[in-house]
């Protein structure tokens, strides 16, 4: 199958730091793919220059046939690239349903005129917005929530907020970033259902993870990155018996 | 309990309207219809000014230059080519409309401290023009014999007319500024003010809404200014001095920054207690000064009109869900 994401030689450095040095890498379209590696071996940076937040020293990102390499932050959305963060974030004061709606502004807008005149049309596209929203909490169990302000929920469900909200214009690429983190294993048995049904959405998803039994569960291919450059890469389970794997994960056999 | 609300709601703006068409006919002297006026003005720049700071969550001192270009604008449109004075009106608000994109487009790129310190800034660059271009403004003497709207025959000469019109104004800028609130860009407003970093990757372009959201800002600051100019009549420089800036900043956060019925309430408290401590003559000041800390306290403890209704309406439904 044809790849939707493809990064050739993309370099990153910091000062003297090279955080991302020569990766490339492939997504092949309807996978799910996770970027493995200890802390600080530069998965979280290689993602925020995919989604544009670092621009890459050199190299080419193409997603889906367009060159990413100069576009700006809040122009991801529209060629169909969303993605979420390690610390949770959400739109703390506003309501569950609102952080929904707030997923589709990059999608649609309404007129100047039609916001100051509160024109029929305008009343239309905004009630159809929220019954979108609506729809969409109610697939994934939240309906219930709708109106409460988000920062009065546990932890666990902010997450899954967020990446209900990232869906919420209908990416063809999801970037999920430590998706489990924080989570205990129930939820994070419950997220692996969840992100299991985005890849039968038709969404490609790919993620960074520290939660081995999650990654090994779900991922179809694994990168496996240390010290800014690419260690390894394969299915999980050539990743997992791979002794370079092993040996920067448990440390070296002496 | 949706329905019961809205009723409340309608009895309520009634009530609201009926006080406001009988006011001037209470027999009241010229001198309360004046300052109902005025509140009615102040209203009007510090719901623009809720639109940046309330809902959009950046700070702006400079509200009161904005405030003085409508007013000088307006004016001079007057008097030097003799419009009619309800277009110069209009006029000068669309032109510190522009000014303020403009000036915004330059500064909406800093955010917290440093946007509130390049505001006062710019406010204070568009005093000091004013000051120095005399040739145009007539510089610290100020422009005189500002005159008065007319319509047809009509001459607004009293102040029952002025109130008439300024609360028509006020009526507008109430209906555009609750719709602006309520729209999906309001909504882009307020997810700005929650992260600026999300509401990028969900596809909102921040400085564009920034933008946007101070423009409307200046627009209203300008027609605050100008109904502000023919009704005094003369102006002079220090219509754009700070003081008024904090004035306007004070109303939004004593309001609640981006709680628009707040902003209002507390622009006609700001507004009115200067007028109800004249007596005190040299202690007004400080009583005000006072007031404000206390009434600054107060919000600080959350109790705002949005929590003791979110309180009141509680303690009906018997316990919090």
């Amino acid at each position: 199958m044809e790849p939707i994401l493809k990064i050739e030689h993309v370099c990153k450095s910091f000062g003297g730091l090279k955080a991302v040095n020569d990766i490339s890498l492939e997504i092949k379209k309807g996978s799910i793919v996770s970027l493995i590696g200890p802390n600080g071996a530069g998965k979280t940076t290689l993602f925020n220059i995919i989604t544009g937040f670092y621009h890459a020293d050199s190299g080419d990102i193409c997603f889906d046939g367009i060159r990413t390499n100069d576009l700006k932050i809040h122009e991801y959305v529209k060629i169909g690239m969303a993605r979420t963060f390690q610390n949770v974030r959400v739109f703390k004061e506003l309501t569950v349903l609102e952080n929904v709606i707030a997923g589709f502004q990059g999608v649609s807008a309404a007129s100047a005129w039609s916001i100051l005149f509160h024109t029929k049309k305008k009343r239309h596209m905004e009630q159809e917005m929220e019954e979108k929203a609506g729809e969409l909490l109610e697939e994934f169990g939240f309906g219930g929530y709708a109106e409460h302000k988000c920062k009065n929920l546990p932890y666990g469900i902010q997450k899954k907020l967020e990446i209900i909200r990232a869906l919420a214009c209908d990416p063809k690429l999801l970037l999920l970033d430590e998706p489990a983190a924080g989570l205990n294993s129930q939820e994070s048995a419950e997220l692996r259902g969840y992100i299991s049904c985005l890849q039968d959405r038709g969404h490609t998803i790919v993620l960074i993870e520290h939660d081995m039994k999650l990654v090994m569960d779900i991922s179809d291919y694994v990168y496996v990155m240390d010290y800014g450059m690419l260690l390894t890469q394969g299915t999980p389970e050539e990743v997992r018996t791979n002794p370079k794997v092993i040996e920067v994960y448990m440390g070296k056999r002496r | 309990m949706r329905k019961w609300d809205k009723k409340k709601k309608t009895a309520a703006a009634l009530a609201a309207a009926v006080f406001l068409v009988i006011f001037p006919f209470a027999g009241l002297s010229d001198y309360l219809i004046r300052v109902a006026i005025m509140l009615m003005i102040y209203i009007i720049a510090a719901l623009g000014l809720n639109m940046i700071s309330g809902e959009a969550g950046q700070v702006s001192m400079g509200q009161a230059g904005f405030f003085a270009v409508g007013a000088y604008g307006s004016a001079l449109l007057s008097l030097k080519l003799g419009l009619p004075v309800i277009l110069c009106m209009v006029f000068a608000a669309l032109i510190t409309g522009l000014v303020s994109a403009v000036l915004g487009i330059l500064a909406l790129r800093l955010s917290g401290g440093y946007l509130a310190v390049i505001t006062l800034a710019l406010s204070e660059a568009i005093r000091l023009i004013i000051v120095n271009w005399s040739s145009l403004t007539n510089g610290n003497v100020g422009l005189v014999a500002i005159p008065r709207p007319k319509l047809g025959p009509f001459m607004f000469q009293g102040y029952t007319e002025y109130y008439f019109m300024t609360l028509l104004f006020l009526i507008l800028a109430v209906l555009a500024s609750r719709n602006i609130i309520r729209s999906s860009f309001g909504l882009r407003l307020k997810m700005i003010k929650n992260d600026e970093i999300v509401s990028q990757t969900s596809g909102v372009n921040i400085l564009r809404e920034k933008v946007i959201a101070f423009t409307i800002s200046g627009l209203f600051a300008g027609l605050s200014g100008a109904l502000y100019a023919h009704l005094m009549r003369f102006i002079e420089p220090s219509v754009g001095a700070n003081v008024r800036s904090n004035l306007f900043l004070c109303m939004v956060v004593l309001g609640g920054m981006g709680n628009m019925y707040g902003t209002i309430a507390a622009a006609v408290l700001l507004g009115i207690l200067p007028e109800l401590l004249r007596g005190f003559d040299a202690l007004n000041q400080l009583i005000y000064g006072l007031i404000l800390i206390v009434a600054m306290l107060f919000k600080a403890k959350n109790i705002s009109l949005e929590s003791i209704k979110a309180r009141l309406s509680v303690r009906r439904a018997g316990k919090p869900e």
